[in-house]
């Protein structure tokens, strides 16, 4: 597995084998297992879903691969290399983005402003040089200030770029926070239930969003609610249970396996199925 | 080191860390349910020491009376405050701290200019020794703990078995769901206010016996439920409870055995629980 | 706009002050009022290190106690290991900033009220340590300590070559702090104070850049205080009570917590000048300052620089820039995550 290094961020460009392998991952609160002995592994350019009715352990498995919490038990391994017990700014700088649920934003900021402070800190050469405002430093300003645009413009968010990230739509915001995840160049993008809140036109547009940087090279893993669409959107599907894994597949296996099914049905989860 | 050495100063250590279990419990509900940090809640203690001392000393009330109306006198000063004034800063620590700095200088300096800076004495309600084996206990001490262990027992009783107690812990856990479960939030954050307010009340009036009443008097208390909550964590009764326990022996046997730099060992033991547990005993690290 | 303009202008503006400074003593000749000028520098630069803290999201109860680990260090070196004041100077800043790392290795860990409760602790503890230890003084304090020595035909007597130190020290503190807060640093804390979990997904890595300004906060504070020992010539612990730190975040506040270079140098002003022209009495003076702190915290939480903002006057226009959000965020920081 290769991997070019950009100023401590890593970008992968080749790969042999899974770009991310979850083994045997295991998850305590008090004495409730929140995710028990979860593995599966995502391949480079996949679209994985990752569903299961409320409770199932999918916020908390993506906390985990993102580093925001630490593993009980198991590895987690990402271009070859384990970042299992790697705090969340280290995995964000092996090139693991992330979006949340609720609009993470800097929400005092522009949209611009935004995006920028994604990819200030990625290529800002050292602080010494932006301390003294040396004329390299203000290059790279200039550059990163083009490469804003380009992912702005990528997602559609161009003409708003001055309107203050609180003031933006609900929908907005969530195609922002996808914005600032993309602005470190990730290899690996976890999507944390990208539809919720979202109009339809909104969720299309965002469907959109998700398959276009899927085509630019970015990996994606998905955890949604909205079945239907994680049908359309993931090559993959992985389903939790009360944080076991009970199935993994493609879209239609999915959509027929009777334990899936009954998860579902057996709680009284809301789905939405177009 | 003679065992009625060490009982001595385990009694004393009792005594006083059981009066920090009392106010930091106070502050460990307003923290937990309320979101918000009072910093004048030394002087909440203050007072009631001191209005246990004028009905007890001067008016010749019955001790526990006495603490009963200070006890009272401090909620409703309690319920101003908050009403006027931590109301709209809940879960803003800038703001808390500010106005409640504020609020302790004032009635810290008040209370100095008011009452001047002699130590009042108040007559213990027991007095003479118990004497338990061959070791002589200051009854005043014996007495201190065990009603503060009846009020935890009673706090205890109201937040497990209660609806209020359990409508309190339910706006700690989330304060949304609560409201959405019918909760009248607003009301359960006054109620929590006040109840810390009398703890420390209480607590003031219980140690007035024991140790002098003073004006200042406040500040040291701060400084060691601060210790508690550090050592405890935060929004943890259990921790409370036995942060104050641990605070309070070391500061007995501490200050028998190093004098005032007690102070500075408690500091050094905080820093090793920190390094292990940055929130504390029972605390969480995020 | 682009770095350079704003460079540019704030280096221009920077210009006009530093003339307006330099000519000062020549209009001021009374000891009195140079006193208090100099005490206002001092405070600023106390305030700037609140500041610096603040704008990563951490408040902080322990400036004052770093103010007097500074003043003691440089008063030691000087008067026990025999140093010139101009090396015990540094050295202070230096000694500062390693207690500053020792401490906040372990502090700066969990932000928030647990951060500004070890702070007020460690305000609590430091002067009583001082108090008790012979060596350092006990709560007699030091005494006698010796102004800086001569540099060239530059004399320390009389209040005019102090002040003229000051000033230097102040803006090589605010010129160190304007280019952090430009730069990739500064754009850290910021971020981090505004969406802590955010700059995280962005590897921002928290507790460094958190022990970083709390390291820079704690060695400006004990250059503050280094200053003040060689000029008062005499400490004592009571100096350096929390009461010091509370009037520290005073000075933020009181300016506005949003303005990170001129806020705590308009509330550091109003904060040394006011009470002294007003001729409060000591007795009531905390009394006062109580109250306006709980009226100033109820009604005007962003500060006396907030007013301005609503005139939009240029002069503050440029103010803000020099070392602020790009546009101001609440003044509040929440508890919890």
């Amino acid at each position: 597995m290769k991997c070019r290094r950009s100023r401590g961020y890593t970008r992968v460009t080749e790969s042999v084998g899974s770009l991310l392998e979850v083994r045997n991952v295991s998850k305590y609160f008090g004495g409730l297992a929140a995710v028990s002995d979860v593995s599966f592994d995502v391949s480079e350019g996949e679209i994985v879903g990752l569903i299961g009715p409320n409770g199932a352990g999918k916020s908390t498995m993506f906390n985990l691969i993102s580093g925001f919490l630490p593993v009980d038990s198991g590895k987690i391994i990402y271009a070859g290399r384990e970042i299992t017990g790697l705090k969340a700014h280290a995995v964000a700088r092996l090139g693991i983005g992330r979006a949340f649920q609720a609009p993470t934003l800097f929400m005092n900021l522009s949209v611009f402003e935004n995006v920028f402070n994604g990819f200030h800190l990625r290529y800002q050469k050292s602080s010494w040089k932006s301390f003294f405002h040396t004329k390299g430093a203000l290059e790279e300003e200039k550059q990163a200030r083009s490469s804003v645009m380009e992912i702005l413009e990528f997602m559609g968010l161009a003409r708003t770029k001055h309107v203050q990230a609180r003031n933006l739509p609900h929908g907005h915001q969530k195609v922002l926070g996808v914005c600032v995840a993309m602005a470190i160049k990730p290899s690996l993008l976890l999507l944390d239930e990208p539809l919720s809140g979202m109009h339809p036109e909104e969720a299309a547009t965002m469907g959109e969003i998700i398959n276009n940087i899927r085509s630019s090279g970015v990996t994606i893993i998905l955890v949604e609610h909205n079945v239907g669409a994680v049908m359309r959107l993931c090559n993959r599907i992985v389903v939790l249970t009360q944080g076991r894994k009970i199935a993994e597949g493609a879209p239609k296996e999915i959509a027929e396996n009777q334990e899936v099914i009954e998860a579902y049905l057996g709680t009284d989860d809301e789905e939405e199925i177009d | 080191m003679t065992v009625e050495l060490v009982v001595q100063l385990l009694v004393n250590g009792l005594s006083i860390g059981m009066i920090y279990v009392l106010v930091a419990s106070g502050l460990i509900l307003l923290l937990g349910v309320v979101r918000i940090f009072n910093f004048a809640h030394g002087e909440y203690y203050m007072l009631g020491a001191f209005v246990t001392y004028g009905m007890c000393q001067l008016l010749h009330v019955n001790f526990f009376l006495s603490i009963a109306i200070a006890m009272v006198a401090i909620s409703v000063l309690g319920i101003f405050s908050y009403r006027l004034i931590f109301q709209h800063m809940r879960g803003d620590i800038l703001l808390c701290t500010g106005a409640s700095i504020g609020l302790s200088m004032m009635l810290q300096r008040g209370a100095l200019l008011g009452f001047g800076t002699q130590q009042r004495g108040l007559h213990p309600p027991v007095s003479g020794s118990l004497a338990i084996g061959p070791v002589d206990l200051p009854s005043e001490k014996v007495v201190a703990i065990i009603l503060c262990i009846a009020i935890m027992a009673g706090l205890y009783v109201l937040l497990m078995r209660t609806k209020v107690g359990k409508a309190m812990r339910a706006v700690k856990v989330d304060n949304e769901v609560a409201s959405l479960q019918g909760i009248n939030t607003n009301r359960i954050y006054l109620v929590v206010f006040t109840t810390g307010c009398a703890l420390a009340a209480m607590a003031g009036g219980i140690i007035a016996p024991v140790f002098s009443v003073t004006p200042t008097m406040g500040n040291v208390i701060l400084l060691k439920c601060l210790m508690v909550l550090m050592v405890g964590g935060m929004e943890s009764m259990i921790g409370g409870v036995i942060g104050g326990v641990v605070v309070g022996l070391i500061t007995s046997f501490g200050t028998f055995y190093l004098g005032a730099l007690s102070e500075v060992l408690l500091f050094a033991v905080i820093g090793v629980i920190l390094v292990f547990k940055p929130g504390g005993l029972f605390g969480e690290a995020h | 706009m682009s770095i350079t303009r704003a460079t540019k202008k704030r280096v221009l503006g920077l210009g006009v002050l530093f003339v307006v400074l330099a000519l000062l003593p020549t209009v001021v000749k009374s000891p009195y009022y140079m006193h208090l000028v100099i005490m206002t520098c001092d405070n600023i630069i106390l305030g700037l290190s609140f500041s610096l803290l603040y704008s990563t999201g951490l408040l902080t109860m322990a400036a004052g106690a770093f103010w007097g680990i500074g003043a003691y260090t440089s008063a030691l070196l000087v008067m026990k290991a025999g140093l010139s004041f101009w090396i015990a100077l540094p050295l202070s800043g230096v000694c500062a900033a390693l207690v500053g790392l020792g401490i906040g290795s372990i502090i700066a860990r969990i932000p928030g009220i647990a951060f500004l409760i070890q702070t007020m602790i460690i305000s609590l503890i430091i002067p009583e340590v001082v108090g008790y230890s012979d060596f350092l003084g006990s709560w007699g304090g030091l005494l006698g300590i010796p102004g800086p020595s001569s540099i060239g035909p530059l004399r320390f007597i009389g209040k005019t070559p102090y002040y003229y130190l000051i000033v230097v020290l102040l803006m090589l503190n605010v010129l160190a702090f304007v280019a952090l807060y430009s730069s990739r640093v500064g754009r850290a804390w910021r971020s981090i104070r505004v969406n802590a979990q955010l700059a995280e997904t962005l590897g921002i890595n928290l507790h460094w850049y958190r022990l970083l300004a709390f390291i820079i906060s704690s060695a400006s504070a004990g250059l503050a205080g280094s200053f003040y020992a060689h000029y008062f010539q005499a400490l004592e612990p009571g100096m350096f009570t929390a009461f010091k730190s509370i009037n520290v975040q005073i000075f933020a506040i009181l300016g506005g917590l949003n303005y990170y270079i001129v806020g705590p140098a308009v509330g550091a002003a109003i904060m040394t000048f006011v009470p002294e022209l007003l001729r409060v009495g000591r007795e009531i003076e905390p009394v006062i300052t109580g109250a306006v702190l709980i009226l100033l915290v109820i009604f005007l939480p962003g500060g006396v620089l907030s007013l301005r903002e609503r005139l939009g006057s240029f002069s503050w226009r440029l103010a803000k820039r020099a070392g602020s959000d790009e546009v101001p965020a609440e003044p509040g920081l929440h508890t919890g995550d």
